[in-house]
This record gives structure tokens, C-alpha cells and sequence, in this order.
């Protein structure tokens, strides 16, 4: 099990360090610079550009770079002066992280929950009626239904701040706004899944046995059917965490969603740079953690790997 | 019992005055667009910044809004006859908002000296003082820049050009920098609370990146009576949509509004305007070269594009696509101090003139030799926004109708449109410049001079070029702003760029709101605010 999850790690640097790389390249392919303008003078833009190392050769700047994120330097921000990247990452990624986490336990408890039920009541109106719920939370962007739940719920009944983060209360219309979409591929995965293991042997003969329908469905339907869905959660997880330009910009969060746009907008390279490394470096980790998790959750996949390692 | 019911009322008592103290505290809560993103004074740009400068820092001379001005850092001031040396006199026992930190004319000094090193190049760099420009060239040593300490509270600034109050309202060169301070913190000064160091009534006690700056006040400023707030608080994205609900949910105070929408639902609410700043010039640039020779002929046909001009009809335009914003019938706004030195003066009716844009065009083709159906395709560039697309086709569908010119949209990513403005590699792009004070000279009409000839407009026009130095070189403000109007003049009349429109935002607030205003540079000032 060590080898493996060496070989998973070695993996995962190279990976880092290829997407590192293929997004220096590419970012430097982008037509103009962060300090192009047509209201500053030439002689400033090119006094900026030499103070941020633009002005030497791409292949020189890319050594810099490298060797500097070895150190784990990922530069100052170019955009937002005397903020390091890091300081950045640092300050908004624990709330984009707060309010993706609250989003994906709402989402995935709420998915979940209507996939059991899609399940036990296969082809029938509840099924139906379930299924066109959670489509509804695909089909609805979180453009439209942010502002219209801040209007209800904030300005009309009062129930809900309207912006902000910290308290409990602020995070509750975000949390749902941004779990929303997430609700109907939860509920369909978990559909699929329980209606695979609803036809094994150990749940027929578990109901042959007498055994409660509660304690069928929880003990050896939802349990089992959890495995595939696992290996999806990693990049669930990742992709929710790193937060939501919409979400974000809807409800005054201050958190790295809206970097990741404006930091391409504004040509921001060592934003761009930091916030992909740092993206991939998680996203790796959590597919390194999923595949820990998924060995622990099925045992023949536990074996697979000892009979490899013998 | 009796105890259970005295723990109640005891709790009753200390919600009650918790709540009181809350209530007593005079708070004002101001949203804002952007994060300030820096409040070093050579680098901050944004409304956000200003708004924290006007109420954290002071300039040799404070802007009270609409022309006026009163001694800011500076108790007096003296000025030479041809208005180039300015020799500033500091109120004595001036400290920073550490209480012990001395502020004397070495700090002023200071900040001019940080603010033009090549070495860094500071996105506020201005070189309106004398030399200023070589000595960021490296042709001259900074002893030969127009800025001089003669003792620990006089400053003496040389100009390139004849200045007025309005050139010494803004900190970035008539402000004051503590070096030891900025020094400790080197490249992170001014990107925290805690690395930046005030000066003004306020001083900035929490700053939460992209969420808020908390301002408190200074109890060391010179005139405690400016602070009428225990707080001001800048929410960051409180803007549009969001600002309206927050108003209406109790969560904001103060915020500026464009859009007529946004404007009514607020003003039923009971908030009120209380003051107004024009916010740009809104149009399309023209490159009088062209993107290729064959459009470069007739755009730099001065009839051609006078029938370009007359051919829009800006009320429609506004109406339809640029909704909030007001047909721009010349250069200047009726709120710029410019405006008063030729108030009768329109350059285009605001409804267009499709006859006379007809006979312009013919004029046009008659002196270039050419038919209507020897028109080439004009490109027309812009950012690829909706708002931005939807703005050029109304401009594509007058021309198309009124002269039968035909165009193209070119809409592109903003660096592949800064980077086209910059090389000239375009015909007409939607653009707008900020104003600055007192006249557009400086944001705007610059750029049309030869000296600052650049590929960006292909412009060259030796009459512009003498009256606007003309304009930059007067001694005093009247003497500016008369000349300033026939530069405008010849500006609009020549149709060097067809300016459409004027965005103005308008401040809204409690209706029992008082002492909001607007200083020079659109910053918001609330420092006096009283409920």
C-alpha cells in the first residue's frame, strides 16, 4: 500500500510540474501584457515591465519562475500591488473552501437523498416528480436564482442577510445557491448506483431474511453504492472549493472565485501562474486521497493492490 | 422564581444596552465597486482608493468640490507671477495617525522622489513638475527636479507649466510619505492596515481583502471637528443590483448609481441624491491613419468625418443602449469648470442632422474623388462585452441607414484591443477617457497632440498642437480655461474623436444625510457627514 501511494505522489509532482510548465507557455502566448494601456506613458509601462522581469527573454523568466515555486514562491501579484500570491490564496481560498464544503454537504446530502428515493421508487411519480426537482436546480443558473432568493429571503421577508460572510446566517443563501446545481447529478449518480447494487445477491438475500427495508437500503444498498460515486467526489470536491465568480460577486464573498477570472482579465501573470499551480496541486491531492479512500471503502480493490505488490 | 425572573430581566438589561451602544455608534457604511488594491498613494487608482485617501490623507491643498479649495497640508502658499514656482508653507506640528511620527516637508519631498523612480515604475507617475520627465529618463539627476526642501515646513515645487490650486489636491505628488515607515515595509507598503500610514481625519483600522476597509477616527489630525463619523466602512462590490437590495435591507448607506432602474427603486425607498461626478467621455476613438490606407483616406478627411458625426443620433443611441448616461453634445460636461468659459457652445445637435450629414458626405467624396460604392468596410473595435456590442451596432445601423457606410464589428479580448489601440491597428475603437481637472487637457486632448504622437490615433495637427499648448502654457485658471474653450472648439469641430455621450454617477443616500461631496477626480468625501 506505501509503493502505491508513492507511486501516486511521484505521479502527482509531474503532474504539477507539466501543468506548471504548459501554463507558463501558454499564458505568455496570450497577445499583450498587464501593463499595456493607452493611458500611460510608454516609458512607465516599459519601467513596470522591467521591474517584474517582463522585459527579459520568455525562457530566462520561466527558469526564474520555477526556481522561485521549488521555494515556494509564487511572486508578488501584479495586479494587486504589495499583495504576495500566496498572502492571497491564503486570505480567500479558507472561505471559497467554508462556503463549497457548506454547498457540497447541502448538494450531496440533498442529491443523495433523492437518488435513494428515485431508487426505491424506480419508474414511478416520485421518481418523476424528484427527478424534474433536480433537474430544475441544473436548469436554473445561479445568476438567476441568486438575486431572486437575496430579494426574497433578504429584502422582502428579512429572514437572511443580504451579503457578507462569517456569521452562520451569511452563509446559508450562498451555501444553497451554489449547491443547487450540483443537487441533480448527485441524485442521478446515486439513482444509477443503488439501482446497480438493488439487484445483487447479498441485498436479495437480505431481504429474504426478513431484514427491515430501512435497514436494507442504508446497510447494504447505500453503503455499497457509495464506491462509485467516491472516485467522482475528488474532483467534486476540488472544483467546489476553489469557489464561484458568480456566487461569490452575488453575495459579497470575499473569496478566489472571481481571482480565477480576473486574474486572465487583467493578464495577472504570477496570479494566473499561483492560482493554477495551486488548483492543480489540490486537485491532485484529492484524487490522491479519493484513491486511499476507495481502497478502504472496497476491500477487492485493498487485495488488488497487495496480490500487485506481492 | 424571583431569581429566574431577575436572570431574565438582567439579560433583558444587557441586550438592551448592547443595543443601545450599538445604536449610538455613528456609523456610515459606503459601498464601492473594487477592492482598493493598494493605498500607496503612487499606485492607487480606483474610486475605492480615492475614497480612503480623501478620508486618510490630505494633499498640500484640499479640493472642496465645484472649483473650491482651502489649505490642506499647507496653511499658505505663495506663487510667482508666471505661476510655475509654488512655495508652500506646512501647518506646524503636523503628526501621522501613530501620534508620534513627525509629518514635515521632507515627507512631501519624499513622495515626489518615490513616485518618479524609474527604477520602479509607478503607475500614478505625473511629470507635470520641471525636469521630472528627464530625470525618469535618466538624463538629469534628482537634485534638477522642480521639488525643493527649504526647511522642515516649506516645500518649494517648480512646474513645467504654469499650475493652479487644482494641480497640488492630489496625494500622489502633494502628499506625504514617512520614509523609515515605507522603507520597513518595501514592496508590501500600503497592501495592509497595518503598512500604511495615515494622515488625514480617519485612519484605516481594518482592511479585509476584497471584502471591506474599516476607517476610524485619526485622533491626532490637526482639526478634530473634520471626523463627524466613528466609522466609515467601504463595502467592496456593493454596487448595481447588489447595492440596491443591500439599501433596502438596511445594509448599506451610501452608494453611486448609473442605471435609471436602480436609480427609481432606491429613490422609492426614500434615499436621495446628494451629489453627482462625471465619471468619463464616452465614444468611439477615430484613427485618422486608418487601419489600412484605403479607410486612412477618408477617415482623415475632415468632412468625411463630420457626415460620420452628424449621422449619430444621440439621444436614440443613449436611449436604446447606453441607458443612465447623457448624449454628449461637445467635450465638456455643464459640471466641469470648463464648461462655464463658453456655455453656448454645442458642437453637434444631440438628435444628429441626416441632411447636413449627407452633404458633408458628398463634400467628402468630391474632394477624395471617389462614389459612395468606392466606400471601403470600417472596422469598428471593441471589447467583447454585450453592452459593448450592442453600442457599436447602433452606431453600424445609423451610418448603414443615414449614409449607407458600411462596417464590421470587431469585438476582442481587452488585451487584444489595447494591444490593437496601441499599434493603430484599427479604424475606430469605443472607448472613454476619465476627466481631470480643470479641463480635459491632461486625460484627453494630450494624446491628439503631436508631441505625444503615438501609432494609438494617427493624429497630427499643428493648429491643435499650438492651441493646446497654448491652453497648458496660460499663467492663470481664467486664462486657461478661455483658452481651453477654443481648443475644444477646434477639437469637436475637427471631429478628431466622436464623443457620444457623458457618464455621470450619482451619489444616493438617507434623505437626512448632509456634507457628502464630491472632490476634484470624482472622490467622494463623507468625512463630515452628519445624519
Amino acid at each position: 500500500m506505501v509503493k502505491y501511494v508513492l507511486n501516486k505522489v511521484v505521479l502527482a509532482i509531474l503532474t504539477i510540474f507539466v501543468l506548471a510548465t504548459a501554463t507558463f507557455f501558454m499564458m505568455k502566448l496570450i497577445p499583450g501584457d498587464p501593463f499595456a494601456s493607452v493611458t500611460t506613458k510608454i516609458e512607465v509601462q516599459q519601467a513596470q515591465r522591467a521591474y517584474y522581469g517582463l522585459d527579459k527573454p520568455v525562457v530566462e523568466q520561466y527558469f526564474t519562475y520555477m526556481g522561485n515555486l521549488l521555494r515556494g514562491d509564487l511572486g508578488f501579484s501584479m495586479k494587486k500591488t504589495g499583495r504576495t500570491v500566496v498572502d492571497i490564496i491564503q486570505e480567500a481560498f479558507p472561505v471559497s473552501a467554508q462556503l463549497g464544503l457548506f454547498a457540497l454537504f447541502f448538494a450531496q446530502t440533498i442529491g443523495w437523498l433523492f437518488g435513494i428515493l428515485c431508487a426505491q421508487f424506480r419508474n414511478r411519480w416520485p421518481d418523476y416528480v424528484l427527478m424534474v426537482f433536480a433537474v430544475l436546480g441544473i436548469a436554473m443558473p445561479s445568476m438567476v436564482v441568486g438575486p431572486l432568493l437575496r430579494y426574497l429571503l433578504g429584502v422582502v421577508l428579512r429572514w437572511l442577510p443580504v451579503t457578507g460572510w462569517g456569521s452562520f446566517k451569511q452563509m446559508i443563501m450562498p451555501s444553497l445557491v451554489l449547491g443547487l446545481g450540483t443537487i441533480a447529478g448527485g441524485t442521478r449518480s446515486m439513482r444509477a448506483s443503488m439501482l446497480g447494487v438493488m439487484t445483487q445477491d447479498y441485498v436479495i438475500t437480505a431481504r429474504a431474511k426478513g431484514i427491515s427495508p430501512v435497514r436494507v437500503v442504508m446497510k447494504h444498498e447505500f453503503k455499497n453504492s457509495l464506491v462509485p460515486l467516491v472516485s467522482n467526489l475528488g474532483v467534486s470536491i476540488a472544483s467546489v472549493l476553489m469557489g464561484s465568480f458568480v456566487v461569490e460577486s452575488m453575495f459579497l464573498i470575499p473569496g478566489l472565485g472571481r481571482y480565477f477570472v480576473d486574474s486572465i482579465t487583467n493578464l495577472d501573470y504570477s496570479l494566473i501562474m499561483g492560482l493554477t499551480v495551486f488548483y492543480g496541486a489540490f486537485l491532485v491531492t484529492m484524487n490522491l486521497l479519493v484513491d486511499v479512500l476507495y481502497g478502504f471503502l472496497d476491500p477487492r480493490i485493498r487485495e488488488t493492490v497487495k496480490g500487485a505488490a506481492k | 422564581m424571583k431569581k429566574v425572573f431577575a436572570l431574565i430581566l438582567a439579560l433583558m438589561l444587557a441586550v438592551a444596552s448592547l443595543t443601545v451602544a450599538v445604536a449610538e455608534e455613528n456609523i456610515v457604511r459606503v459601498g464601492m465597486g473594487y477592492d482598493p488594491t493598494t493605498l500607496d498613494f503612487a499606485e492607487q487608482n480606483l474610486d475605492s482608493s480615492n475614497f480612503i485617501m480623501e478620508a486618510t490623507a490630505e494633499a498640500l491643498i484640499k479640493s472642496k468640490g465645484n472649483g473650491v479649495y482651502a489649505p490642506g497640508l499647507a496653511e499658505s502658499w505663495t506663487v510667482s507671477e508666471d505661476g510655475r514656482v509654488w512655495t508652500f508653507k506646512l501647518r506646524e506640528g503636523l503628526v501621522y495617525a501613530d501620534g508620534k511620527t513627525a509629518l514635515t516637508a521632507e515627507d512631501v519631498y519624499y513622495n515626489v522622489k518615490r513616485l518618479l523612480d524609474p527604477a520602479v515604475g509607478h503607475g500614478n507617475v505625473s511629470f507635470t513638475i520641471k525636469n521630472a520627465q528627464e530625470y525618469y529618463e535618466g538624463k538629469v539627476a534628482f537634485e534638477e527636479v522642480g521639488v525643493k526642501v527649504i526647511d522642515d515646513l516649506t516645500i518649494e515645487y517648480t512646474m513645467a507649466n504654469p499650475a493652479y490650486e487644482s494641480s497640488f489636491t492630489g496625494t500622489a505628488i502633494a502628499g506625504a510619505m514617512e520614509q523609515a515607515f515605507v522603507e520597513s515595509f518595501g514592496q508590501t507598503f500600503g497592501a495592509s492596515a497595518e503598512a500604511y500610514l495615515a494622515y488625514g481625519p480617519y485612519t484605516v483600522s481594518e482592511w479585509v481583502a476584497d471584502s471591506s476597509v474599516t476607517m476610524v477616527k485619526n485622533p491626532y489630525y490637526y482639526d478634530p471637528s473634520v471626523a463627524t463619523l466613528d466609522k466609515i466602512i467601504v463595502v467592496v462590490g456593493a454596487t448595481g443590483d447588489v447595492a440596491v437590495d443591500m439599501m433596502l435591507a438596511g445594509e448599506l448607506d451610501i452608494a453611486d448609481f448609473a442605471n435609471p432602474n436602480h436609480i427609481q427603486t432606491v429613490v422609492d425607498a426614500g434615499f436621495e441624491q446628494k451629489t453627482s461626478f462625471l465619471e468619463s467621455y464616452q465614444g468611439l476613438n477615430i484613427n485618422l491613419k486608418g487601419k489600412t490606407e484605403e479607410t486612412g483616406k477618408f477617415l482623415s478627411n475632415v468632412n468625411f468625418r463630420k457626415a460620420l458625426n452628424l449621422a449619430v443620433n444621440r439621444d436614440a443611441l443613449v436611449m436604446s443602449v447606453r441607458q443612465g448616461e447623457e448624449p454628449a453634445t461637445r467635450l465638456s460636461h455643464s459640471s466641469e469648470a470648463a464648461y462655464a468659459y463658453n456655455p453656448d457652445y454645442t458642437a453637434v445637435p444631440s438628435a444628429g442632422d441626416v441632411a447636413l450629414a449627407k452633404e458633408y458626405l458628398n463634400k467628402a467624396l468630391e474632394e477624395l474623388g471617389c462614389t459612395i460604392d468606392e466606400l471601403p468596410t470600417f472596422e469598428l473595435m471593441c471589447f467583447e462585452a454585450q453592452g459593448s456590442i450592442n453600442t457599436l451596432t447602433v452606431y453600424q445601423d445609423m451610418w448603414k441607414q443615414n449614409l449607407g457606410i458600411k462596417t464590421e464589428i470587431a469585438a476582442l479580448t481587452i488585451q487584444v484591443m489595447i494591444s490593437n489601440a496601441m499599434s493603430g491597428n484599427y479604424d475606430f475603437w469605443l472607448g472613454g477617457n476619465g476627466p481631470t481637472v480643470p479641463d480635459a487637457c491632461e486625460s484627453y486632448l494630450m494624446g491628439y497632440t503631436t508631441a505625444n504622437y503615438s501609432p494609438l490615433r494617427g493624429c497630427s495637427d499643428p493648429v491643435f498642437d499650438e492651441l493646446y499648448n497654448k491652453t497648458v502654457a496660460s499663467a492663470t485658471l481664467e486664462e486657461r480655461l478661455t483658452n481651453y474653450a477654443a481648443v475644444e472648439e477646434y477639437f469637436c469641430e475637427n471631429v478628431m474623436s466622436l464623443i457620444t455621450s457623458w457618464t455621470t454617477n450619482y451619489i444616493y443616500a438617507p434623505a437626512s444625510y448632509a456634507g457628502i461631496y464630491v472632490a476634484d477626480g470624482g472622490h467622494l468625501n463623507v468625512c463630515s457627514l452628519t445624519k
